[in-house]
């Protein structure tokens, strides 16, 4: 493109020099001959023929601008379906660097636009202008010869003679090939490398023809073919200047011209007509022979031909005028020379001491963080200075370039480093070496959503008006690839400012600073995807809460966002997770629990269902750093219904154990929850009831069986120490709750929690001044004073209870834990099964078993009697718990 | 649509065409001995081909043919210069040549004015 601006501008410029000169020639004529602008013609072709070049020729002129800049701006064509044809300057290139994922496409650019940088489509089209504008000459030329001489024949004798005679005269050594041709319009001289000299086939007169051959050899010895070709050559690089073909046409009369004047050069008048004559007598001839003849008067060439005339019979003594073309010359280069025609440079990569530079000013460390604190894709997104000073880390960001272009004024920088946002890449542009973007194509999509999104939230809450939003920053907390789309989870960073700050308390969570809020608890995350063609969307707005439930993001987007399961929380799913869960699982009673298929059935029967399908996983994902380590998404279904279950292994630390074992967190049904038998309703104790008329009622097998749980549900493995005390109720005989004194030890026997913490161990083997081998069941002294304050139908007193306590219970106690401890490694639990039953009037329930009894002699021994027969009696006190009254051996 | 010449069809035309009338061989061979060094097996074959071609007629006189022009000079020249190409250059291209004068551009007015304008700057 410099070279065509070079060019035109040479073009330009020489070209109005010639309009000038043609424009003056009548001036001119009158002092000076044609000889000086032939002159001129042929070194102005040479200064058109080398414009091209010229910058190599003089490079000088680099140093030095040129007074006379003219700009030219860069330009594109742009063709669209839409839009048509236009003229418009480049759209900028978007050199922002990426974080190794796909650019996001700009959805609305028309498809089928497509445009052409004018800088180079315009240098193209003179080249092609060049060659098609040679071809033509070219092909003309051999085309014109080669007829011309097809039609032609050698010359007579006659002719050689006088050829040889004028050859003589003009003292020429070699003379061009003579012959004669019927296709000639008129006498020429052609082809350089091997020039001939054409005469048409005519009868000429010898005067006539000496001068004919005298004119045509004239040119040979001037060489003036190769002066045609310069001309040509010229006008061939300058093919779209209307100016230098104007100088062609001008040369091509001067030459002529000049030719005429050296044919009569020193001839007399006489002669000078002579010549005038065969000049006309010619043209005539040339009539004859109905060539085509094209309209005369526009192409003047009876105007040409008077000049001749005038300046063949005309004065002579004009000068040579030397002086008039070195002025001529001069005056056009140093016009040319004075006058830059430019384009404003493009963009240029900056040197590798120009990136250094750079990185060294963006690393400095008393910088402040204006460049790389934080990404923003202009400056509207900032959050306000304000803001900005208070939150202001100290914490130092640093970061490479790799490469950077300038491009006027704008500097852009591509950076390399751990931003605040969690990206490792960005494009930092500067303008007038002030940073006014810091950003790539990802951040940018994120900051625009970020923006809808927290617009789209109204009030603060409460009807707070909000006076001002800004976002302090974006931070990419996760992203990761499934299947084809890329997630991307955004921590957005708002803060708001109240219209009325008196209005505010803040809550726990909130922060303020210099009149600005946020609520970092419930700061949105965006969850975006991103598809193959790099399209974005919002898939859901999370909050920064979420993170509480215990699931990793990965997990959140894939169970909650992509598939819609409610995922509940970590640590909260089934089986529970508390102390007694806890405690067995340290014990290793629960291996089961580490199967995920056992546990996922085994939560599914609790629920009433059966899988009728194999249980398979859907996913499975592995991570670190959770309360869990893997998380599963396992698919199944039970009829039809289809389930997917939410499940994580969980890994708990206990003191320095740590248990672990699969946890069901939630299902999701297709197409709706189901609607499972509930599961076994409650035991159907039978309710107190007024006594219909003072009479007795047996009691039926399933109520029996129903009072039967009651002291038989510790038996089953359960984890309650109430249930298994209850167990003891019935080890030994009393009348009234005052009776069970001897007995306390047998009645707990198999309650209590065991005893695990070593400190407590110790001090009771210190108590007890024996080791213990066995185990140790630890009986708080309020699970006591409860349980014997609940289980009977009398009101016992405090005092009682505390004499029973301290004077009736020798069970070894230590006062720091405030319980007493049984040592021992067997069971005494017991399966009853009550024969009959009746209620009494008064709602009073006696039943008859038989069972093995625990009896106190006065001695103080304690003796067990066989398979005694007994009454118990009881009455039901609250809904579903029977206060003992007696347990009597029975006649 | 009359047939295009090659170069040395032409020539052998152009000698027929200059002699006037109907010719034998021997006197083109002769005509053609200056520029083409042909021998006259090789000119009669080329002559009978030119009678293929439409543009000479071969009349037998005795033992001898004699070949008579069928087309003229005249036309033939105006349907060679009626070519899409002759007519883009053929006729007066005037790029690298150095001729007389600008073949194309005189008229018959013009012829007039020049005559009276001579005459007037040689004082007549």
């Amino acid at each position: 493109m410099e070279l065509l601006l070079n060019t035109v501008k040479w073009g330009l410029v020489t070209g109005a020099a010639a309009l000038l000169l043609t424009v003056i020639k009548p001036l001119l004529d009158k002092r000076y001959s044609p000889r000086w602008r032939y002159g001129v013609w042929l070194v102005m072709a040479l200064l058109l023929l080398l414009a091209p070049i010229q910058p190599l020729l003089l490079p000088r002129q680099e140093v030095i601008e040129p007074p006379v800049q003219i700009r030219v701006p860069r330009l594109e064509l742009a063709v669209s379906r839409e839009e048509g044809v236009s003229l418009q300057r480049p759209t900028e290139d978007n050199t922002a660097a990426r974080t190794g994922v796909r650019p996001v496409q700009d959805a609305d650019a028309p498809a089928s636009r497509r445009t052409f940088d004018m800088n180079r489509v315009l240098p193209a089209m003179w080249v092609l202008g060049a060659a098609a504008f040679a071809l033509y000459h070219l092909l003309g030329t051999w085309t014109f010869q080669h007829r011309m001489l097809r039609w032609s024949r050698p010359p007579d004798e006659d002719t050689v003679q006088l050829y040889a005679s004028v050859q003589r005269d003009m003292g020429l050594k070699r003379t061009p090939c003579l012959r004669v041709s019927k296709w000639a319009a008129s006498p020429m001289l052609t082809g350089l490398v091997r020039p001939r000299l054409v005469v048409p086939d005519q009868d000429y007169s010898q005067q006539e023809l000496g001068f004919i051959l005298r004119h045509e050899l004239t040119h040979y010895r001037r060489h003036d073919l190769w002066y045609k070709l310069a001309v040509l050559a010229a006008n061939a690089v300058h093919w779209f200047n209307p100016l230098v073909y104007l100088m062609a046409r001008e040369a091509a009369k001067d030459m002529e011209l000049t030719c005429d004047a050296a044919v009569v050069a020193g001839a007399d008048a006489l002669a000078r007509r002579a010549y005038s004559e065969t000049l006309l007598a010619a043209v005539h001839r040339q009539k004859g022979l109905g060539r085509s003849a094209l309209s005369t008067h526009f192409y003047g060439g009876a105007e040409v031909m008077k000049e001749r005339f005038r300046n063949i019979l005309g004065s002579q003594g004009r000068k040579w005028g030397l002086a008039a073309l070195v002025l001529t010359l001069l005056l056009t280069v140093a016009t040319a020379c004075a006058v830059g025609l430019s384009q404003p440079s493009g963009p240029k990569e900056l040197t590798k001491e120009e990136l250094e530079a750079w990185q060294e000013k963006i690393n400095a460390p008393d910088q402040r963080g204006q460049y790389l604190r934080r990404m923003y894709t202009d400056r509207t997104y900032l959050p306000p200075q304000e803001l900005i000073e208070s939150l202001e880390s100290s914490e130092q960001i640093h970061a490479t370039v790799l490469s950077g272009t300038q491009n006027g004024d704008t500097v852009t920088l591509e950076l390399e480093g751990s931003f605040s946002s969690g990206l490792s890449r960005g494009t930092l542009t500067l303008a007038d070496g002030e940073p006014v973007s810091f950003t790539n194509p990802l951040y940018t999509a994120v900051e625009e959503m970020a923006w809808n999104t927290i617009i789209a939230s109204t009030t603060a809450g409460q009807g707070v008006e909000i006076a001002e939003r800004c976002i302090t920053s974006l931070y990419c907390a996760e992203s990761l690839q499934l299947e084809d789309t890329f997630w991307y989870v955004w921590e957005v960073y708002d803060w708001f400012k109240p219209a009325d700050m008196s209005q505010i308390t803040l809550a726990g969570g909130m922060e303020e600073q210099n009149g600005w809020i946020s609520n970092s608890y419930y700061a949105p995350v965006l969850i975006i995807s991103e598809d193959g063609s790099g399209n974005m969307s919002l898939e859901e707005v999370s909050a920064a809460w979420q993170l509480e439930n215990g699931f990793t993001w990965e997990d959140y987007v894939y169970c909650h966002t992509i598939l819609g399961m409610d995922m509940g929380a970590v640590l909260n799913g089934w089986p529970e997770i508390n102390m007694e869960f806890i405690q067995s699982q340290l014990d290793g009673h629960q291996a089961g629990f580490n199967d995920w298929q056992d546990v996922a059935r085994s939560y599914l029967s609790q629920l009433g269902a059966e899988p009728t399908e194999e249980l398979t996983i859907v996913r499975s994902a592995k991570t670190e750093g959770q309360d869990y380590d893997e998380s599963l998404v396992v698919r199944t279904a039970c009829g039809e219904y289809a389930a997917r279950i939410l499940m994580t292994h969980i890994v708990y630390p206990v003191g320095d154990q740590t248990v672990s074992f699969w946890q069901v967190n939630s299902v999701w049904w297709d197409p709706e929850v189901p609607d499972f038998t509930p599961a076994e309703e409650p035991v159907d104790i039978p309710e107190k009831e007024e006594p219909p008329s003072g009479e007795s009622e047996e009691l039926s097998a399933d109520a029996l069986a129903a009072i039967a749980d009651y002291f038989n549900t510790g038996n089953t493995g359960g984890q309650d120490s109430y249930a298994r005390a209850r167990n003891g109720l019935l080890r030994f005989p009393y009348e009234s709750f005052d009776g069970i004194r001897h007995y306390l030890e047998i009645l707990f026997y198999d309650a209590g929690e065991t005893v695990t913490d070593e400190e407590e161990l110790a001090a009771l083997e210190e108590r007890m001044g024996t080791p213990i081998e066995t185990d140790c069941f630890r009986l708080t002294r309020k699970f006591i004073r409860e349980f014997l304050s609940w289980e009977f139908v009398e009101e016992v007193s405090d005092d009682a209870l505390r004499t029973m306590l301290e004077e009736h219970l020798s069970l070894p106690n230590l006062e720091e834990y405030e319980a007493f401890y049984l040592i021992h490694g067997d069971t005494m639990m017991t399966s009853y099964q009550f024969d009959r039953g009746i209620r009494e009037a008064d709602g009073t329930i006696k039943v008859y078993y038989t069972t093995d009894l625990w009896v106190w002699e006065e001695s103080g021994e304690m003796n067990i009697l066989w398979d005694q027969p007994m009454c118990a009696a009881m009455q039901l006190v609250g809904q579903d718990t029977w206060g003992m009254i007696s347990n009597t051996i029975a006649e | 649509m009359m047939k295009r010449l090659g170069d040395a069809e032409l020539e052998i035309m152009l000698a027929v065409w200059g002699a006037g009338g109907p010719v034998q061989s021997g006197y083109i061979h002769q005509q053609l001995r200056g520029s083409r060094d042909w021998a006259l097996p090789a000119v009669i074959t080329a002559m009978n081909r030119l009678v293929e071609k439409g543009f000479l007629s071969c009349e037998k006189r005795g033992r001898s043919n004699w070949y008579r022009a069928e087309v003229t000079e005249g036309a033939y020249k105006a349907a060679e210069g009626r070519g899409l190409i002759d007519r883009l250059y053929g006729s007066s291209f005037t790029g690298m040549v150095a001729s007389l004068y600008d073949g194309r551009a005189i008229g018959q007015e013009d012829l007039t004015e020049l005559r009276e304008y001579l005459d007037k700057l040689e004082g007549k």
